[in-house]
């Protein structure tokens, strides 16, 4: 495998990401309990091997914390200094990570956003972005 | 039952010298360490016959390398993850082992060298890799969205602690400048630098609410800690209360147990479950028994957290219950007496539980906490020891 940031994309998070592709957020459900849940799981983690099913949820959310990034990790993300990244929660209490574009811009916590899917400038796969705001 | 209770000892422990030296082997520091526990436990390496090592390779040497190197024939092994956290967990094994009749004298080892990580390329490193982590890295990394390195799930980790109990963030030097004192005592900590609170506040800003200073400065070292039955030896350290990692939906790495980070759910510990913990159950102890205390601080927040977890204060309340230096050398509660992974050297908590035995013994010099006899060593992962000095 080259070297990428790219999402690793596989068999059980699939969904998510052909969901991405269309901008539509979907999220792994609890068929017994009806709760959504992340990370995804082959079964359920609220049921001994409860069932699961894809459904759309969303694409809103309260953010609940920020940190902004100084400091390049990797050097393909050096030029994109300062990144933030968000913690939103999204549908009944599932949080989810969301990259900060303009961290000086964010949202501050406990604001409700919108969310979108946005090609950042190293992958072709959309990721889990804000919104521009209304 | 708990069978842990004061069977099992700490005979013995050694460490290396503590430094950044690409050239070095990693397996002169496993040597180094290992030759000084065994020379402190008075035991020739034959009478070795359990060995567990934590971090393996590529940063460490695997328990087989360090057998064959050393000529170690163990007839008991195990290794752990090649990452942090785990020193307890090792030592918990090691005390079963001995207990349950599979092993007499067990080395315990953790060595690891990470000056020569950038040597291997962006994306052989192992960080790199974790944040490609299927479900997620250890600490949170999404590699995909930016969120990489360890750095990143402590820093939103203590955002969100500041933003829900409403404190301020600059509190949090306490614990980077206390433990940096504690360096400047320990003849082989490396960071022996003076720290004031301009320096703290003016380090560079690596990912907010974060700074340099509230990183462990990763290096090269190891440490070696035998256990054995209780019994042999006046300088033994009894371990008589221990408890494992917790792990699940409630709890993420950098965190203490329902704050909100990840799927956590906004259950924290009340300060009466948090004192009824296996590891005090085990030791019949309570927080306030505690003469010194060893805590993981691979950043700095993470302190914070161990110290509610573990009932020592309340949740919420640890930024101002650390301030006044209750936490440093003469105050209520010694805290990482030798410097701690902030500033004695980054590995992975073993240093902090060498120091423990060596205040134990009475042999920490400058920095021995007067007449400590009960010590303890915590985690934010909910990894707990309860150790004291022979009668």
């Amino acid at each position: 495998m080259s070297e990428s940031l790219a999402p690793a994309v596989n068999d059980l998070s699939r969904p998510f990401w052909n969901a991405a592709a269309e901008g539509r957020l979907a999220l792994p459900y609890c068929v017994a309990t009806g709760c959504p849940f992340w990370p995804p799981a082959p079964a359920s983690p609220f049921r001994t091997a409860g069932a699961v099913e894809w459904r759309d949820a969303e694409a809103v959310g309260i953010v609940s914390s920020i940190v902004v990034y100084r400091r390049a990790f990797q050097s393909a993300l050096a030029a994109h200094l300062p990144y933030g990244i968000a913690l939103v929660q999204v549908a009944r209490g599932v949080r989810l990570l969301v990259h900060l574009e303009n961290p000086d811009a964010a949202p501050k916590p406990g604001t409700r956003v919108n969310l979108c899917f946005r090609r950042l400038a190293w992958s072709e796969t959309p990721v889990l972005a804000i919104a521009p705001q209304e | 039952m708990a069978f842990l209770d004061g069977m099992t000892a700490i005979a013995g422990v050694g460490a290396s010298r503590f430094e950044r030296r690409p050239e070095a082997s990693v397996l002169e520091f496993a040597g180094d360490a290992l030759n000084a526990a065994l020379a402190d436990a008075g035991l020739d390496k034959e009478q070795i016959d359990g060995l567990i090592v934590q971090v393996g390779s590529p940063r460490g040497a695997d328990y087989d390398t360090i057998a064959l190197t050393f000529g170690l024939s163990p007839s008991y092994c195990g290794q752990t993850w090649a990452h942090g956290r785990f020193a307890a967990s090792v030592i918990i094994q090691a005390a079963m082992a001995v207990s349950a009749g599979l092993a007499t004298r067990v080395a315990c080892l953790m060595a690891m060298k990470n000056s020569d990580i950038g040597r291997m390329g962006e994306a052989d490193n192992p960080f790199y890799h974790e944040q490609f982590r299927e479900n997620g890295g250890p600490h949170g990394e999404e590699g995909h969205i930016g969120m990489s390195s360890p750095i990143a799930g402590a820093a939103m980790g203590f955002d969100l602690y500041c933003r829900r109990y409403g404190l301020d963030r600059e509190l949090l030097a306490e614990i980077p400048l206390t433990f940096r004192r504690h360096a400047l005592l320990t003849d082989d900590a490396i960071m022996r630098t003076p720290m004031t609170a301009e320096d703290y506040r003016s380090s560079r800003p690596i990912v907010d609410p974060l700074r340099l200073f509230d990183c462990s400065p990763v290096g090269d070292g190891a440490v070696c800690v035998i256990v054995a039955a209780a019994g042999a030896d006046a300088r033994e350290v009894r371990i008589t209360g221990a408890q494992g990692m917790r792990a699940g939906r409630n709890e993420f790495i950098f965190a203490p147990s329902g704050l909100g980070m990840a799927q956590q759910s906004h259950k924290r510990l009340t300060r009466e479950e948090a004192c009824r913990q296996r590891v005090y159950e085990m030791a019949a102890a309570r927080p306030d028994d505690i003469d010194v205390l060893g805590l993981y601080d691979s950043f700095s927040p993470l302190p914070l957290y161990a110290l509610e977890d573990f009932g020592f204060c309340r949740a919420g309340e640890a930024l101002h219950w650390i301030q006044g230096g209750r936490i440093g050398l003469g105050g209520e509660l010694p805290t990482n007496t030798a410097g701690g992974q902030l500033s004695q050297a980054q590995l992975n908590g073993w240093g902090q539980i060498r120091e423990l035995v060596t205040q134990l013994r009475g042999e920490a010099e400058q920095r021995q906490v007067p007449d400590a006899a009960r010590a303890m060593w915590a985690s934010v992962g909910g990894d707990a020891l309860i150790l004291e000095r022979s009668a």
